[in-house]
């Protein structure tokens, strides 16, 4: 059924490779013996591990933590990384795993099926989700506030990463490889709906008539 | 809505609701350069985890009202032994400008000297030009040791056996 075809596509705009190649040539320019190099890789790829590692629910200290050690283990392990190219992919991961030993070790449950988690843990920002709905921004993130905690977070994940390495968030989300796909297709699925009720495509000139069903991202709607 | 329209609207929407807290890159940027430091002087160290960190003050770090006035706990350990630190209150004055006391516990208790080095101040600003500033003091026969005076800043510290041929231990950054 759901095969997540644009696992392997090239990508189809600039952006989802910028953060990549800026981490890439940051990273180089480090091992080269710039020290400004090291700064700037920081700088661009701190942006993505905050989100990947609060995808998580960790506290904002936790997700620091996680994030000190991940900068940790990339100088301390630098030799490791043969190719630069792999930096910003090497990070997320480091991060991932990070960010899933310290859920476990603090007996968070992280859900295995998919819809079993329809409650959701109490966020810091759940205050403000009970805001007045009044804009597109606030619809499309009290849309998302509606979906499992599973698909949040696969959803930041993807989002901040671009095109992760699927088996890598397979790992992180202790979720089989070939799930991946179709429950981020799922997740999307979901999103759209609860768009549609609030009208939130209208607002953003989408086509009222698309197609909201899971195949639909498979052609990547372009 | 295109599915790379919808992963733009949501990246932005989760930078305009969950933005990284002020100064972490700041934080970052000191903190590898200060393991960069220990890898040019070719002294290598046992990194400690960090294990634990009091829950009572969970979403005071990075804030405002860092420190002031509350005391945390923080464990660190690796295979070989733990480190539990706790940062006092603010000595001194009530505007928030004091200085913080921090205790140690080394288990199992060993001849140990310890250093604590301030890599960043608060807001994460590493102070260019100036000296590195470091306190250090030893660990006593029940295995605790006090730093006193410290101004608030994001720390490291540093445990150096007495025997020269013992690998010396170092923590994760953390702020007082």
């Amino acid at each position: 059924m759901d095969q997540d075809a644009d696992q392997h596509e090239p990508a189809d705009d600039d952006r989802p490779n910028r953060v990549w190649t800026d981490a890439a040539e940051a990273f180089g320019r480090w091992l080269d013996g710039d020290q400004g190099g090291l700064d700037d890789l920081v700088a661009t790829m701190t942006p993505v591990l905050w989100h990947v590692v609060r995808a998580y629910r960790l506290s904002p200290e936790s997700a620091e933590d996680v994030i000190q050690s991940t900068w940790l283990a990339l100088v301390r392990r630098r030799d490791a990384i043969e190719d630069a190219l792999a930096v910003g992919g090497w990070l997320t991961t480091t991060a991932r795993r990070e960010a899933w030993r310290v859920c476990q070790k603090a007996g968070r449950d992280l859900p295995v099926e998919d819809d079993e988690f329809d409650v959701r843990m109490p966020s810091q920002r759940s205050a403000e989700s009970e805001a007045v709905v009044h804009d597109e921004r606030d619809r499309l993130w009290a849309a998302v506030q509606t979906l499992n905690e599973r698909c949040q977070r696969l959803l930041r994940i993807v989002a901040f990463e671009h095109r992760p390495d699927y088996s890598q968030v397979a790992v992180a989300l202790d979720m089989p490889v070939g799930s991946i796909g179709p429950t981020r297709s799922r997740c999307l699925a979901k999103l759209r709906v609860v768009l549609e009720d609030t009208s939130f495509r209208d607002d953003l000139g989408a086509d009222p008539h698309d197609d909201t069903a899971t195949a639909s991202d498979e052609r990547g709607a372009r | 809505m295109s599915r790379d329209e919808i992963f733009d609207h949501l990246e932005t929407m989760w930078s305009d609701r969950d933005p990284m807290p002020e100064g972490l890159v700041e934080r970052m940027q000191a903190l590898v350069a200060t393991e960069v430091t220990m890898a040019l002087t070719d002294l290598d160290y046992e990194l400690m985890m960090l294990i634990e960190r009091s829950a009572e003050l969970a979403g005071t770090r990075g804030g405002a009202d860092t420190g002031t006035g509350t005391a945390y706990t923080l464990r660190f350990g690796t295979g070989d032994l733990d480190l539990l630190v706790r940062a006092g209150g603010r000595n001194g004055d009530d505007k928030g400008g004091g200085t913080t006391r921090l205790d140690g516990w080394v288990v199992p208790p060993a001849e140990l000297t310890v250093r604590a080095t301030r890599i960043a101040d608060a807001t994460g600003a590493v102070g260019v030009g100036e000296p590195e500033q470091s306190w250090e003091t030893s660990v006593d026969a029940q295995g605790r040791f006090e730093l006193t005076d410290l101004p608030a800043g994001l720390y490291r510290l540093w445990l150096t056996p007495a025997d020269p041929d013992a690998k010396p231990f170092g923590t994760p950054a953390f702020e007082i």
